[in-house]
């Protein structure tokens, strides 16, 4: 599988995030899903099998450190990458602890984006 | 209010409008001042709470026409443009208060405050009061943007 073949599922309450991050990745030659709910993500990701999905923190109906810990629960190799806003270095580092690979903090640039999807997928830019 | 939470929420708001777009770095505080109540004073009205070592909410309110103009300047970076006021121009002005709270949020941690943040939410109406039962008087701010005229209330107070 080529780079240009890997999923990506972004979870965010916001629309207008997913639109970014999705503009971003497909940019890149990343296929994108965008999902508004932690719950759905729990449903979804079995089906999608995505190769990373982006997780925001504050979410209505379940947040992000939750949904973290079910996709654990469901495929222990999941690669998460928190997507939060500066001032949350408790939860970010929380979500660390649950076993997301890696955080990129709002408001972010196309590169930094990349920098860190290559990152925790280990694949040279 | 203490003065160092104001301080705080003066350079967030000039940090996050900035980093948003450089369409804000001509951004201008016109005025802070104590309000009476927290009502806002335009009828596009978005708040997000604080929580933990601090309790409280900023609220950020504007005219209608301001909100398309702002989430304009926002999705023009992904090469989208406001075409009224879509879920999307309401997704990215609510964004705008939340990587604000953010900004808040770190540098009061700086002062050893655990803050937590929760979503953002936005309501339309005239003159909207926001209900604080647990916090002092607010302090409004009212900066001048090219997409127009933002009025930020704020009512923090810290957990004893």
């Amino acid at each position: 599988m080529t780079e240009k073949e890997k999923t990506v599922m972004i979870v965010d309450d916001s629309i207008y995030l997913i639109n970014k991050l999705k503009t971003i990745l497909e940019r890149n030659g990343f296929k994108v899903i965008g999902i508004t709910d932690g719950q759905e993500s729990i449903k979804q990701y079995p089906v999608v099998r995505p190769d990373i999905v982006t997780m925001d923190i504050v979410m209505p109906n379940m947040d992000g450190l939750k949904a973290i810990e079910e996709l654990k629960k469901i495929d222990p190799k999941v690669k998460v990458i928190v997507v939060s806003s500066i001032g949350m270095k408790e939860k970010i580092t929380e979500a660390v602890k649950l076993g997301a690979k890696n955080f990129i903090l709002k408001p972010f640039t196309e590169q930094k984006v990349m920098e860190i999807v290559n990152r925790v997928l280990g694949v040279s830019p | 209010m203490r003065c160092d939470f104001v301080n705080a929420v003066i350079h967030a708001l000039k940090e996050t409008l900035i980093n948003l777009s450089p369409e804000f770095d001509k951004i201008e505080i016109k005025d802070v001042f104590i309000k009476e109540e927290m009502v806002a004073s335009y009828p596009v009205v978005i708040k997000t709470n604080f929580s933990g070592g601090l309790r409280g909410m900023v609220v950020m309110s504007m005219e209608l026409q301001t909100a398309i103009n702002l989430a304009d300047l926002l999705l023009v970076t992904d090469g989208s443009y406001a075409t009224g006021f879509t879920d999307m121009v309401q997704s990215s002005i609510k964004e705008v208060v939340n990587m604000f709270a953010g900004q808040v949020a770190m540098l009061l941690s700086k002062g050893r405050l655990e803050v937590d943040l929760l979503p953002p939410q936005l309501s339309f109406g005239t003159k909207l009061k926001v209900v604080t039962p647990f916090c002092p008087i607010p302090v409004s701010i009212l900066t001048i943007v090219s997409a127009g005229l933002l009025e930020f209330d704020l009512s923090f107070a810290e957990v004893s």
